[in-house]
């Protein structure tokens, strides 16, 4: 029988422990992502204990730590997580507890190489790490001779002992996704495509702690219905990072169309982005965001050149964020890999960015002639109706 | 609503529907089982298999039901050889099959197997100067698709059997008859036909259930091993509702086989007439004239095809860009380039198919859908 003790989760946190006075506000919030993510795992507790979130389920023997370890780590502001067992006393409890821990870890009957790293918040007790680790080191070789030898270089398992009001053990620790907690940063708009970019941007800035709402034009009948679809796959993965997200569906084969019939072909690609940035601007301060975030990378196509980004920021009057502004293809794609939308975003559908492409577009387009070209276009309109005909829907692919 | 993708699937008819409800209502049994509620659907099978088999003009004990043409062609194409291993490893099909056939040949390929694939000419039809030379190495099975799912093209199957009697009477012929059950004449004792599929969503039963049919003394190794269901050709708890469901449409469908005739073919021309008189674009009619009248497939130069088929789909007109099959990768069709079909035909093809259930007034509103959806589609300047 194991000695009896609590399984519980670490939830480590990074960053958000230096943020000096707002640290509480970071730490509540975090806790309240990780409560709404788990919640559905059953009953559990979060508490907050220095720079470790613990979490501690009602019912450890029905609860799944695995899956529970898997959403951990995507809540932004999570670093790593370690299941760990909990439990009180002193040194000869941890020497007894550290010896049981160590049972479940050679189950199969396979040796190991370890090292035993100690820490102690609790400055009272007795003992200094470095004797704790010794001690327990010491123990553990006595009680199982056979399986364990140290190596403090290259260890198979390194057993963490940390000393505090409560104390803990773990031999794993399973790194999360970093940032900051969604919703401590604000509110904004991603323009959500359906290519590789665009999840990737806002997963990046959703890690920075910003809370998304998503635009999709959708251009029916240039695309199909199976690309919104597409694109709601995306806002589903990206929802394991983000919580809940909304995206907002706008009907946008009429400006399109517009524009193929009225503009010279090289500068419609310059004019349709200008026309989305103002349609993003107009929800994005409706659903009260204070920014737009963009999967543009500098150079990667005619749209996205110096001049043409310049051109295009004209037209809104907010911070246009595009966090792969300095990322090749490459790096983009490890990280949509990463992320778990790569394979989405590669299924074959048009998407509205694709579907009326020049041969030769503009890449050093002047302000001044694309307002010239909009000067007489019936933009205002066509504007007013899409916003009209915007659906909104809800994606949560986890509660 | 409009639906004009009978090649994709059919709608069932309410015979089909009705009879899957009762089987699933009244015959839950296992027809495997020892008692009266097992017999019962056992029975019910076992007459249903006999009208089908009446049907066709062959043996009940010569029909094996399956999930559907897919399971019926990869039993055959994989389980012939397995069961007769000392015939030629030699398989002859041709490029315009259906992919259920390409795909399994290319495993066995993989495996050994040598497979031919002879080629098709402009109307789809099989190169018959080719065939006889591929069958001139001895040859275990040859493969052919009856009806064309993408352009109708119907093989000429009185030649094609006399010239397998002559050269290669000992070669094994599967017709995958998924498109042609109860649409073209079906003459599979006459052509010497040792294996056939069918699949009994293509003539408005239940998706998920088939036919194959093994002409008797014929071997094949089965593809699903366990209860040993179904003579042991086919393991796996049989299915009632499917079997009595695809029964019932079969029924329907062959008696109201001069009425499918008339209307397809009364469709096709109304089809054709509006289609010669749209001037926006290039119209190129790429079904051959002598094919099911039911499929017609049309290439409209430069317009993207999903195009075509999203803006008809949001006015209420199904129709499809090559088959289903390949619809979700935007693959230009394997089959119209076959046939010599340039690719930038073959990649703005669309698919026309009716059946028993439309009326040639839909074709009319289609028409005028058509032009509608062309005009929105293609540039004003």
């Amino acid at each position: 029988m194991p000695l009896p003790h609590d399984r519980i989760l670490l939830a480590r946190i990074g960053e958000i422990s230096l943020k000096g006075l707002n640290r509480g506000d970071f730490e509540g919030k975090l806790a309240a992502n990780l409560q709404r993510r788990l919640k559905s795992l059953g009953d559990l507790r979060v508490v907050r204990s220095q720079s470790i979130l613990r979490i501690e389920p009602s019912d450890p023997d029905h609860f799944d730590f695995e899956e529970a370890i898997r959403r951990t780590t995507f809540v932004f502001g999570i670093v790593s997580v370690n299941p760990a067992r909990s439990f009180g006393g002193g040194m000869p409890e941890i020497l007894a507890q550290s010896v049981d821990h160590m049972a479940g870890v050679l189950a199969d009957g396979r040796p190991r190489t370890f090292k035993v790293e100690s820490r102690r918040s609790d400055k009272r007790f007795p003992l200094e790490s470095p004797a704790i680790s010794r001690d327990v080191g010491a123990a553990l070789l006595q009680a199982y001779p056979d399986q364990l030898t140290v190596d403090v270089k290259h260890p198979d398992v390194t057993l963490r002992v940390e000393v505090r009001d409560t104390h803990l053990i773990f031999d794993r620790t399973v790194r999360g996704h970093r940032g900051l907690p969604v919703g401590t940063a604000g509110k904004a708009l991603l323009l959500l495509s359906g290519g590789i970019d665009s999840p990737v941007a806002g997963y990046m800035m959703a890690s920075r702690g910003l809370e998304l709402e998503c635009v999709h034009f959708q251009s029916m009948p240039f695309t199909s219905e199976r690309a919104l679809e597409k694109v709601m796959d995306l806002a589903g993965k990206l929802s394991l990072y983000t919580g809940r997200l909304q995206v907002h569906v706008v009907p946008f084969a009429g400006i399109q169309t517009m524009l193929r019939d009225r503009i010279p072909e090289d500068m419609l690609t310059l004019l349709t982005r200008r026309a989305m940035m103002r349609v993003a601007e107009r929800i994005a301060r409706q659903r009260g965001c204070k920014a737009l975030v963009t999967g543009e990378s500098l150079g990667q196509v005619a749209s996205q050149t110096l001049h043409a980004l310049a051109v295009t920021d004209a037209v809104v009057d907010m911070p246009v964020f595009r966090p792969l502004i300095g990322l090749d293809k490459d790096a983009t794609i490890e990280v949509a890999r990463r992320i778990d939308t790569f394979e989405t975003s590669i299924q074959p559908y048009e998407d509205c960015c694709t579907v009326f492409v020049a041969k030769h577009p503009k890449t050093r387009p002047h302000r001044s002639d694309c307002d010239a070209l909009e000067k007489d276009l019936p933009l205002a309109g066509l504007i007013e109706e899409a916003l009209l005909g915007l659906v909104t829907r809800k994606v949560a692919l986890e509660p | 609503m409009v639906y004009f993708d009978n090649a994709a699937t059919t709608p069932p008819f309410p015979e089909t529907v009705d009879a899957v409800a009762t089987a699933m209502r009244d015959l839950f049994g296992n027809p495997a089982s020892p008692h009266r509620a097992g017999f019962d659907a056992e029975r019910a099978v076992k007459d249903a298999k006999e009208r089908l088999a009446r049907q066709l003009g062959v043996l009940p004990e010569e029909l094996i039901f399956t999930s559907g043409g897919t399971e019926s062609i990869n039993t055959v194409l994989s389980g012939h050889l397995a069961a007769n291993p000392r015939l030629p490893a030699r398989i002859v099909s041709t490029g315009a099959e259906h992919p259920a056939v390409l795909r399994t040949l290319e495993r066995l390929a993989s495996r050994g197997v040598e497979t031919v694939l002879v080629g098709v000419d402009r109307q789809g039809t099989v190169c018959l100067d080719e065939l006889e030379r591929a069958l001139g190495t001895p040859t275990s099975l040859v493969s052919l698709l009856h009806v064309n799912n993408e352009t109708g093209a119907v093989q000429p199957m009185d030649e094609i059997a006399s010239l397998l009697r002559r050269v290669a009477p000992e070669t094994a012929l599967h017709l995958d008859c998924v498109q042609s059950f109860g649409k073209v004449p079906l003459a599979l004792h006459r052509w010497g036909v040792r294996f056939a599929s069918f699949s009994a969503h293509k003539f408005h039963g239940p998706k998920g259930i088939g036919l194959l049919y093994a002409a008797k003394g014929s071997r094949l190794e089965p593809l699903l091993l366990g209860g040993g269901q179904q003579g042991g050709m086919r393991s796996g708890t049989e299915n009632p509702p499917g079997v009595l469901g695809m029964a019932a449409a079969a029924g329907v469908f062959v008696r109201r086989h001069d009425e499918y005739l008339e209307k397809t073919a009364a469709i096709r021309r109304i089809l054709l007439d509006g289609l010669a008189r749209i001037d926006r674009v290039p119209v190129a009619v790429l079904s051959p004239p002598a094919g099911l009248p039911a499929i017609l497939n049309v290439s409209f130069a430069g317009v993207k095809p999903q195009t075509l088929v999203n803006a008809l789909s949001e006015r209420g007109f199904f129709v499809s860009t090559v088959s289903a099959c390949s619809a979700k990768r935007n693959l230009t069709s394997h089959v119209l380039l076959a046939m010599g079909i340039p690719e930038a035909v073959a990649s703005s093809a669309l698919r026309i198919s009716t059946s028993v259930l439309n009326e040639t007034a839909e074709a009319e509103a289609f028409l005028s859908a058509l032009s509608e959806s062309l005009a929105l589609i293609l540039p004003r300047r």
